[in-house]
């Protein structure tokens, strides 16, 4: 099955459903969206976009944890992380000093099953928004 | 909103599958155990809220021509980097 949605940041995009990572329960605050698909984005990388399928309106800027802190992949359970990729949503908070990611409640994909859910890290060491400069 | 008391050692159960007991209790603090599936996730309110607001602003702030300009000027641990 092919999606086309329409974005204000990349215009339309297509794609088929084997592209979508189906979330049981969306991002915190937007639980009720469920699919969503992952923009590698040469112009912007390292940072991609974590990009719904059912409200084309609500996406996230992330970037992979391991580029900026490696370590919070310790703190989830060993059977999550197999197979897993942590990504944190970033805030684009202007100017650049003010970007921040957070680390207490990365996104874990499973490519393999195509589902992702948003964690939240039960350790008090990270921060919602960690200033990324 | 429901208001039970319990004394130290007594739980509540919420559905058939989610069970709460008063684990200790010190002063103004109350220690709880809770007992869920993992289907259900349990989080500290506060902690919540700061996810839901955190979340709410880097949708609000999605903009691929700031993002662009980001490539030199953030530090990332590997890949490319800028030398100034």
């Amino acid at each position: 099955m092919k999606y086309k949605i329409t974005t204000s940041q990349f215009g339309e995009i297509e794609f088929s459903d084997d592209l979508v990572y189906h979330f049981q329960s969306g991002p915190a605050g937007f639980e009720e969206l469920h699919d969503f698909i992952i923009i590698n984005d040469e112009e912007s990388a390292p940072l991609r976009w974590l990009l719904s399928v059912e409200d084309p309106s609500v996406g996230f800027a992330i970037v992979e944890a391991s580029l900026v802190a490696p370590e919070i992949y310790s703190e989830v359970a060993p059977e999550d992380r197999e197979n897993s990729v942590l990504f944190v949503i970033v805030i684009l908070r202007q100017p650049p000093e003010q970007v921040t990611v957070n680390l207490k409640a990365p996104i874990l994909v499973r490519k393999d099953k195509r589902i992702a859910s948003q964690v939240i890290l039960d350790s008090e060491k990270y921060s919602t928004r960690h200033i990324l400069t | 909103m429901l208001i039970l008391t319990r004394k130290l050692g007594e739980s509540i159960r919420i559905g058939d599958s989610v069970r709460v007991v008063v684990v200790a209790i010190d002063g103004a603090s109350v220690k709880l155990g809770i007992e869920a599936p993992e289907s259900v996730p349990v989080h500290r309110e506060e902690i919540y809220q700061k996810i839901i607001a955190a979340n709410r602003e880097a949708a609000a702030h999605l903009n691929r021509d700031f993002a662009r300009t980001l490539k030199k000027t953030l530090k990332f641990k590997t890949g490319e980097q800028s030398d100034g």
